[in-house]
């Protein structure tokens, strides 16, 4: 071989060697980075959360000449604007990115004689006029781009001959589902309200309102009337009248969306009241008050029912309408002007000038509280912890309080810890300490053969097979476990009595024959059938005493998740286990302790670290375990510590909801978070276990 | 004073509980506990492979007749006991055949008081129809071409109409399809409707579909004629049936046939009826295809990525840092990988990958949609973890006499590792796919999010190109036993279509299990010698 041959073979073998580093440094890289993107994305989807909602200008106009009566709609080409100016000429405008400024182009005809007043409904502009001959007419605005305002009749009625236009100053037309209501004020600060049906046009009732306020709302068809005395509700069929006393009268009373509550706009404050079947009675409870340093302006709702924006003294202030507190300020000059406010953008109108803002982040609108408080919602009589992000209904507050989702997993987990604790360190004890090597060697696979079980399976037939049985053989299940001393006890007489020595894992055989004949005998004299009608004699006497009423769910959830994470617990309680030194136990043997004394003086002692380390792994397996818990507990979140309750564990929840959640809202957010309280959890879990374990392996080092 | 006497017998129990028992009673208690636990193990797979394989086992049908408040009825059924509400001892289920009755009313739940008689007639017959229902009847007579002829000669006239079903095949596949692309041939090219060469091909074309139309009317004149239980004679014609079984005179060779060409079925076929019988290849074929596809993805990463952090990377704390984290991936819960799955890549990558790629599909999601691609990458990301420590673990133990010595005679790192370390950690490298393999192929979780559906129309390995379609959705099996238990009425006593589904699903995990394992033997035998040295 030629030197140079040699040479260049060397080069060779160099090369590939950093080409293969660099390949495996950066395969090695790439892997990490996306183990470790796993636990940002999380972060990084749930991190809106944290902030706050606001408000950023997208767009302004200008506005040529100032305007009285001011009014935006939404169509399918965005915004449009009505304006009147004071030489009474109205026009209908479509905005657009590209337009700066707005001038009286498209015009629309009306008398100055007459009054009128502009509504804004479901993003449809309607103009109201009250002719002075009586006649109320409704007209709907409607635009589209390059062509011009369209201004249709929609309603038409005659007031009635009794009402004398002259002593009505203030007047107001507003716009319900199936009503069309008209209510003027005299001078005597009374209120008339009549109103009249949209298809029929017939007066459908009139009625007098003393020194009262009152409200309407889009879609719900119910009209709120605040009076002194309580508040009146003008449904679609009849009134209710919900007697509570208040103190001051507000400014204004706004209604949400789905009408089971109601905001009452003071001086410097807003309260929000709902309505709520309290013992069979109707009535009005405050959910809670909120009161500001500066007088309010105005109060606009989100369509959506969740936020509102509270206007004062040139600032802007946000707020949560389920938990009640402010989430953020902002400056904003606003003046006494016109706004309009929708999902995602508000427009304001300030002296001559039109701005758009955007509104960024609305699903930060989820605070702190909102996820852990007990809050008050709207229909119900207390606060409570409710988990609700779906219902069938048009209109649904959505209740994100994660609380329920977390007590249902550490019950479940508990409950399975509470089957597979006992199971696992029982024969881990057995087969780590008691048994010889030779069957050693089958029966920590057999065990371990459990893992191999997918947990579908499992959660399969305990759904389909268990459950059935359990409601069968339900308690007498239960007493069995709580009678096995007496199976014990004959298990021991009669191994004696034979003269079988007991060692070396012959005690299995006769076990496994005792137990089962006296499972045989119990459940004989146990059965009974479904209705309870023939039951046995046992059974009817141990109910009197006892009066078990365990939910059968229950039972099966803490029997299949226990079953299903005892392998966990067993190879970690095993392996402590069986690596305590030979030297100590020998060492305890010669100073004459028998095998129990040994087992539980000492190697129970030295494995404890162990032992505390499966038992924290087999909970957060348990945490995590999703498949059976769907299929065999009942799905349903509440909060409570009862264990006999329902449950809905984080885990399931993701399963359920997270397929149907809508990409980047609230909802799917708040789904990532609790992901993330998964992930959280268990990871501590699992280092804490590890770093026991890891320490408990170091305080024997010396001992081997 | 009279002493008290106790009876010796209680004196000897008590004694030997306190000396013997009572002491030992961790003993006792840990004893037992393994016993619920192989016992609790062991019913677990008794009952599924009982239950599941007597789905496959020939079940006589019934003829019986009960008490009801309008008198006597009589029907042909399959008899079960119910295992949930009721007295298992003195109610009955039966189940009737879907063709006469719709689902709701194919059932009649019994007590037994009311059975005035049951007996299984050797004549009746179950028929199972071309779209899976089935009927359940006493065969009269064979109709064929106005001919009344008997039942023996069934088989017979079943194959007529089945030739002639083939024929007719031949001809719409052979010649008629010829014919077609002729003439899109003939359009395409503009010919004249009123040429020769077209007119000719017209001509054929009708000649051939009236063929067709006359072994269609022959065809429709052979009947099956039966009667139900309730004596009314009705007929179907002998096309729409896929298999006659005289299930109540089979002898146990028949039987042992029968069971094992429905286990054939049950394998081979496409179509699950309701949760309660069809076949479920495409989701063995779904699982298997996931696995292997999630395997071919995490063998190399894993084993580069514990090769980088074992051999390549720098020994400081934050790769330290690193290892722990990585330890601790392998505890998290499935399903945040599947919610990890579903935001990043189905939504995330996959909206990217359809915005650039598929623009003009949308709003039809081509990848931004669960799919095979998503769940491999998800259940490789899941799986992961393990390989790591598992490699990790046995490149470790690879002792360093043997580094040394290569070093010592010149060889390059790369050189070490793909020839002495690599082969010696092989063993530990195959534990660690196995126990991807076993895990991966049992998680169902994030399939529930990134994965599989209820209903795949095709399969993702076709025969157009590119062949393997990656964005093509799957069954699963897993989440087919999860959506039998879930939403179907497997509660019923025949659920054990589902329990053959669990079966199944074992059985897979133990082969491909098996498979790896054996693998893993058969390198730890071959360099076993080196690690010993």
């Amino acid at each position: 071989m030629s030197s140079q041959y040699l040479k260049k073979l060397q080069k060779q073998r160099l090369r590939r060697d950093r080409r293969v580093a660099i390949l495996i440094t950066s395969g090695g890289w790439l892997v990490l980075v996306a183990l470790l993107m796993l636990i940002w994305h999380l972060f990084s989807v749930s991190a809106p959360l944290l902030g706050a909602p606001s408000l950023k200008q997208v767009n302004s106009w200008q506005l040529s000449g100032t305007g009285n009566a001011l009014a935006v709609g939404n169509n399918a080409f965005g915004y449009y604007l009505y304006w009147q100016n004071e030489e009474c000429t109205s026009s209908l405008v479509q905005l657009s990115q590209e337009q700066k400024s707005i001038s009286s182009q498209r015009v629309l005809r009306s008398a100055c004689a007459e009054k009128s007043q502009i509504i804004s409904l479901q993003n449809e502009l309607y103009l109201a006029d009250l002719a002075s001959e009586g006649r109320l007419r409704v007209y709907h605005l409607s635009i589209a781009p390059e062509s011009s305002p369209k201004k249709q009749l929609w309603f038409s009625v005659r007031l009635p001959n009794d009402i004398e236009l002259i002593r009505y100053q203030k007047w107001q037309v507003q716009i319900t589902r199936d009503l069309v209501l008209f209510t003027a004020e005299t001078p005597d600060k009374q209120s008339e309200l009549l109103a009249f049906s949209r298809t029929t046009r017939e007066l459908e009732y009139r009625q007098i309102i003393e020194n009262g306020l009152l409200s309407a709302t889009a879609d719900s068809g119910n009209t709120l009337a605040w009076l002194p005395s309580g508040i009146l509700k003008f449904g679609a069929q009849d009134n209710t009248f919900y007697a509570k006393e208040f103190l001051t009268k507000p400014k204004r009373i706004i209604q949400s969306p789905g009408a089971k509550s109601f905001y009452l706009l003071y001086d410097k404050g807003v309260e929000k009241f709902t309505f709520a079947n309290q013992l069979g009675q109707l009535s009005i409870l405050k959910q809670f008050s909120l009161s500001m340093d500066t007088s309010i302006n105005d109060f606009k709702l989100a369509p959506s029912g969740q936020t509102s924006l509270i206007f004062s003294n040139n600032m802007v202030h946000w707020l949560n309408n389920t938990t009640g507190e402010l989430m953020t300020s902002e400056a904003l000059v606003h003046g006494s002007s016109y706004r309009y406010l929708d999902e995602r953008h508000l427009l304001i109108a300030h002296n001559d000038k039109l701005t758009k803002w955007e509104i960024i982040n609305p699903s930060a609108s989820i605070t702190a509280s909102s996820l852990w408080d007990e809050l008050w919602y709207d229909g119900y009589q207390q606060p409570d912890y409710v988990w609700q992000t779906s219902s069938a209904s048009d209109y649904q507050q959505p209740k994100y309080s994660v609380v329920p989702l977390v007590l249902g997993s550490i019950k479940a987990s508990f409950l399975a810890i509470l089957v597979a604790l006992p199971l696992g360190f029982g024969s881990a004890v057995y087969c780590g300490f008691f048994v010889p090597f030779r069957v050693r060697k089958y029966l920590k696979p057999a065990v371990e053969l459990i893992e191999a079980v997918p947990s579908v399976v499992i959660g399969f037939v305990a759904a389909i097979w268990l459950l059935p049985i359990a409601e069968k053989y339900l308690a007498g299940v239960f007493l069995f476990i709580l009678f096995s001393p007496i199976a014990l006890l004959v298990f021991g007489v009669i191994a004696n009595k034979w003269g079988v020595r007991l060692k070396n894992g012959w005690e299995l055989i006769f076990a496994v024959v005792c137990i089962a004949s006296f499972l045989t005998l119990f459940e004989l004299a146990w059965s009974n059938d479904s209705h309870g009608a023939h039951m046995s004699l046992l059974h009817q006497w141990v109910d009197s005493v006892f009066e078990l009423h365990a939910n059968k769910n229950t039972l099966v959830l803490a029997l299949a998740l226990g079953f299903a994470i005892v392998p966990t617990v067993f190879s970690i309680a095993e392996d402590a286990i069986h690596e305590v030194p030979k030297s100590i136990q020998l060492a305890s043997f010669a100073m004459g302790a028998t095998r129990v004394q040994t087992l539980q003086r000492i190697v129970l002692v030295a494995a404890m670290p162990g032992l505390i380390s499966a038992a924290m792994l087999g909970f957060a397996r348990a945490f995590g375990e999703t498949m059976i818990v769907i299929l065999v507990s009942g799905n349903t979140p509440i909060a409570s510590w009862d264990l006999l309750d329902g449950v809905r564990t984080l885990t399931a929840n993701l399963a359920i909801e997270l397929p149907e959640a809508q990409v980047d809202s609230a909802h799917y957010r708040i789904l990532f978070f609790t992901a993330l309280i998964l992930f959280g959890f268990t990871f501590v879990l699992n280092t804490i276990a590890e770093l026991l374990r890891i320490r408990s392996r170091r305080n024997f080092g010396s001992l081997k | 004073m009279v002493p008290l006497s106790r009876p010796a017998w209680l004196t000897k129990m008590s004694g030997r509980f306190v000396n013997i028992v009572w002491p030992n009673w961790q003993l006792f208690f840990a004893g037992l506990s393994l016993i619920f636990t192989l016992l609790a193990l062991v019913t677990l797979l008794l009952l599924i492979s009982s239950k599941g394989l007597s789905y496959f086992w020939p079940k006589p049908i019934s003829q019986i007749t009960f008490d009801v408040p309008t008198g006597n009825k009589t029907v042909y059924a399959y008899a079960y006991t119910p295992i949930e509400h009721g007295d298992i001892e003195e109610s009955l289920w039966l189940q009737l055949d879907d063709y006469h009755h719709n689902k709701q009313s194919a059932q009649y739940y019994l007590q037994k008081t009311q059975v005035i008689s049951e007996e299984q007639p050797t004549e009746l017959v179950r028929v199972t129809l071309r779209d899976s229902r089935f009927l359940l009847a006493k065969p009269v007579f064979v109709e064929a071409l106005g001919k009344r002829l008997d039942i023996s000669e069934l088989a017979i006239q079943r194959k007529i109409v089945s030739r002639l079903q083939e024929q007719k095949r031949d001809i719409q596949l052979g010649s008629l399809a010829s014919i077609h692309s002729t003439l899109y041939d003939y359009d395409q090219r503009g010919v004249a409707k009123d040429s020769r060469a077209y007119r000719i091909q017209v001509e054929s074309y009708n000649e051939l579909m009236n063929d067709i139309a006359t072994i269609d009317e022959i065809v429709s004149q052979y009947q099956l004629h039966y009667q139900t239980a309730d004596g009314v004679v009705k007929k179907i014609s002998l096309q729409d049936i896929k298999k006659v079984s005289r299930v109540n005179a089979l002898s146990i060779g028949t039987k042992i046939a029968h069971f094992f060409d429905g286990i054939v079925q049950f394998l081979t076929e496409d179509d699950v009826h309701d949760n309660r019988s069809g076949g479920v290849y495409p989701a063995i074929f779904g699982t298997v295809l996931m696995v292997l596809l999630m395997t071919v993805i995490v063998a190399p990463l894993g084993i580069i990525a514990a090769i980088y952090l074992t051999e390549y990377a720098p020994n400081n704390a934050v790769v330290s840092v690193i290892r722990i984290a990585v330890n601790n991936l392998a505890g998290v819960p499935s399903v945040v990988y599947g919610v990890f799955g579903l935001g990043l890549f189905v939504y995330h990558l996959g909206g990217n990958i359809d915005a650039l790629f598929y623009a003009d599909k949308l709003p039809t999601p081509t990848f931004g949609t669960p799919g095979l691609l998503w769940a491999s990458l998800t259940m490789a990301l899941l799986t992961l973890p393990v390989v790591i420590v598992a490699t990790e673990e046995g490149l470790r133990r690879v002792p360093q006499n043997l580094r040394h010595a290569s070093y010592a005679l010149g060889a390059t790192k790369f050189e070490t590792l793909k020839k002495v370390i690599l082969p010696a950690a092989s063993s530990s490298l195959m534990t660690g796919i196995v126990l991807a393999i076993a895990r991966g192929a049992g998680e169902v979780a994030p399939m529930l999010l990134v994965g599989a559906v209820k209903y795949a129309p095709v399969l993702p390995i076709d025969s157009d190109f590119p062949f393997v379609h990656l964005e093509r959705q799957f069954m699963h099996l897993g989440v087919l036993i999860y959506d039998g238990a879930f939403h179907g009425q497997a509660a019923q006593p025949s659920a054990t279509f589902m329990f053959s589904a669990c079966l199944l699903l074992l059985i897979v995990v133990t082969l491909l299990n098996m498979v790896a394992i054996y693998i893993r033997a058969k390198l730890q035998s071959r360099y076993r010698a080196q690690v010993n040295a």
